[in-house]
């Protein structure tokens, strides 16, 4: 009876050791629900300051457009909201050497960057940048206007994001460079806020650099279940033993959400729909003929599981750089529907070409790099996995059985 | 389409409606951004019961009945802290307050326990909101931990003041909230691990193999390779500044201009001595034992004859 008692303390002892060495732990609820308030009320001031600058935007560029027609050709550079006498250096060296990378721009489109002022916005301290996007007039299927906000420094010169500027041009230049798009493009492009067209590498970068900035090729949301389990779920002991984070590390890539998974593993079905059907991230409020802006975090929504993630927004800056501009160009005219003027322009299937370019994108990801998790579908126990374990039980029942043996005592 | 027909096209599309939707979303965007200012003012107002515990060389210490007895300790040890690499410049005329906060807790709704602030105020103390970051549910364990998180802060509030051309080198801030040791640590490591031409230079002492990985100076040979992180920009800087003694901080925000004349001005040196004795500073940390620490080794070995012992004592030892 002792010895048992003593195995028992000693096995309570060898826990208590381990769960318990590291310092104690945080209370489960440090903050109140005043902070959840602040954050609630952060982020619905950031969205109205968002639509607000969007619109206030787009009323300039209308106004602008309806008393003074766009010339073709270079792209003419107005500020509002900054009085006169100002100029952005800065930003007509950007829009210069962007034009430049393009070449001969099509004759049919006129292109308006407009710098609004920023400073109003700024006031609120919403800790994101003003409306950046294009406004593609829905009577006028030539003209695209370019907006971003500066700010006045030195009282003369405006101060601007490159990146933000470089975010407005993006659905411009592509005009500039390949024309009016077709219907199914300039549809697909609207349904999608332009999702897949906001990057501009396709002037400059070399074919071989992966482009990406290591980012997943399909936009990664958490499903709310996840952040739920985070916030209120498990016991100290379950927070101790890492299990949510465990289960986290060694679940597939569900981040991108169940289609670019299929697509991953192959189904260029499901490839297709990732693109065809690629969720937008705007927002309602936002009149269709703006493009969308980039979401400024991760979000989560309760299908992320299962819905299709919006494509990398670099998708259509990698066909154009892997498939030459004159290939993309016959794409991007193309009047027929989407996937057979992908196969005409290119000779291959747009499920296919954009399983490699996912398959491609996602070995060179930060993700990969640090988490290495495997897409498999379906039942992912590897053959290996019961053999090892038939194994060592078996070793260890021997070893079990031959200790045993030894001891026994014949009377 | 004649120019005044598109016109009057594009004026309809700019009608009322749109002018209308803009401004109801920035009336909006006011309301909601006073709202959330006056959540934060109530959360201040709760912490009546703070009041002044020491003053030194211009700064006071305030808190609330939790931490009076640490109080004092904090400020010597944030004021040691700060002038190590600042001096005793300030972020501005206006002076400076930063209020860290801890210890609230709530259950089904209500308040179980109230909060505990600490604050640490520059005079002139002029309650200037831009000076004044309210860091709610800092972890305040111990005095040590509650001058980081303040010193963490203060860098924050200094670098605002800085010149445009460093912040924008620096990237990630100056990260005093993170403790010297692993700082340092991990600047060593990403020193002694980066693969780059340039970064490989730098580990074998070319001050301009380090200039180039910091990000500070470009050296021209096209397969240099990449630069490092941020983190040890920001360990750089903090050398420099150490380097420099008490004028540093004062002659880095009057240098203005490139990044290496204002490093090499806060540190007092030529910028190849700051950068060579900055990476002979990092080598020196390098370890000279292996990172299984003698209590995980035992727990280790104690777990493992524990299962052997169960596992041999199956069986009857008659």
């Amino acid at each position: 009876m002792l010895r048992w008692l003593a195995a028992a303390a000693l096995v309570l002892g060898a826990l208590y050791v381990t769960l318990f060495r590291a310092a104690p732990p945080v209370p489960e609820s440090a903050s109140g629900p005043e902070f959840t308030r602040i954050a609630d009320l952060m982020s619905r001031q950031r969205r109205a300051m968002i639509l607000w600058s969007a619109l206030a935007a787009r009323d300039s560029a209308l106004a602008r457009l309806a008393v003074s027609a766009v010339p073709p050709g270079e792209p003419r550079i107005l500020a509002t909201g900054f009085g006169s006498e100002v100029v952005s250096k800065e930003a007509e060296a950007q829009v210069r050497r962007r034009w430049r990378a393009v070449g001969a721009a099509d004759s049919s489109v006129r292109t308006l960057v407009l710098l609004y002022n920023g400073a109003e916005f700024d006031t609120l301290r919403s800790q994101v940048f003003p409306y950046s996007g294009a406004l593609l007039p829905a009577n006028d299927s030539g003209t695209c206007v370019a907006m971003t906000s500066g700010i006045l420094k030195d009282g003369r010169e405006i101060d601007i994001r490159q990146s933000q500027l470089d975010l407005a041009l993006a659905p411009c230049l592509l005009r500039a460079a390949f024309g009016v798009p077709g219907r199914p493009m300039r549809e697909w492009l609207e349904r999608t806020g332009h999702a897949a067209a906001r990057s501009n590498a396709w002037l400059d970068r070399p074919r071989s650099i992966l482009d990406g900035r290591g980012q997943l090729p399909w936009e990664p949301m958490y499903d709310e279940t996840w952040s739920g389990l985070y916030a209120g779920g498990g016991t100290s002991l379950i927070r101790r033993l890492a299990t949510v984070e465990l289960i986290m590390m060694l679940a597939p890539p569900y981040l991108m959400g169940g289609p670019a998974l299929r697509c991953l593993a192959g189904n260029t079905a499901e490839c297709s729909r990732t693109v065809l059907d690629s969720t937008s991230p705007r927002w309602e409020a936002l009149p269709g003929d703006l493009t969308g802006f980039q979401s400024w975090s991760r979000r989560a929504r309760p299908d992320a599981l299962v819905s299709v993630h919006p494509v990398g927004d670099w998708f259509l800056s990698d066909i154009i750089r892997q498939e030459g501009r004159d290939r993309f160009a016959r794409f991007w005219r193309s009047e027929q529907p989407l996937e057979a003027s992908f196969r005409e322009a290119f000779g291959r299937e747009l499920g296919e070409w954009t399983r490699d370019w996912g398959i491609r994108q996602r070995l060179g990801s930060w993700e990969e790099r640090y988490s290495r998790k495997s897409v498999v579908l379906g039942a992912n126990l590897a053959p290996s996995w019961p053999l090892l374990a038939l194994g060592w039980t078996a070793a260890a029942l021997l070893l079990a059985a031959w200790t045993a043996r030894r001891r026994q005592v014949t009377a | 389409m004649s120019r005044l027909g598109v016109g009057v096209l594009f004026l309809a599309l700019a009608g009322p409606l749109a002018a209308q939707d803009a401004a109801a979303w920035r009336d909006s965007a006011y309301r909601l951004s006073a709202e959330r200012q006056r959540v934060w003012d109530s959360l201040k107002q709760d912490d009546a019961e703070i009041e002044e515990i020491a003053r030194r060389s211009g700064l006071v210490v305030s808190a609330s009945s939790e931490y009076r007895a640490f109080a004092e300790e904090v400020l010597d040890r944030f004021d040691a802290a700060r002038r190590r690499w600042f001096g005793a410049a300030l972020p501005g005329p206006a002076g400076f307050r930063i209020t860290l906060r801890q210890g609230e807790s709530w259950s089904f709704g209500r308040q179980t326990s109230r909060p505990q602030s600490l604050s640490i105020a520059g005079v002139p103390d002029t309650g200037d909101v831009r000076l004044a970051p309210f860091v709610p549910d800092a972890n305040l364990g111990s005095p040590e931990k509650a001058a980081q998180r303040f010193l963490g802060e203060y860098g924050t509030l200094m670098m605002s003041s800085a010149p445009a051309a460093i912040r924008r080198w620096l990237r990630a801030g100056l990260l005093l909230d993170m403790g010297e040791d692993s700082r340092r640590e991990r600047a060593m490591y990403s020193l002694v691990t980066g693969v780059g031409k340039a970064q490989r230079a730098c580990v074998q002492g070319d001050a301009t193999g380090c200039a180039h990985a910091l990000g500070i100076r470009r050296s021209g040979d096209p397969d240099a390779g990449g630069e490092y992180y941020p983190l040890v920009r920001a360990d750089m800087l903090l050398a420099a500044l150490e380097q420099g003694g008490q004028g540093a901080w004062t002659r880095l925000m009057a240098a203005g201009g490139a990044v290496e004349e204002g490093l090499a001005a806060a540190a007092g040196t030529p910028a190849d001595s700051m950068l060579v004795r900055w990476r002979d500073g990092l080598l020196a940390l390098q370890p000279d034992r292996g990172p299984l620490s003698l209590s995980a080794a035992g727990l280790i070995l104690g777990w493992s004859a524990l299962i052997l012992a169960a596992g041999l004592a199956i069986a009857r030892w008659v």
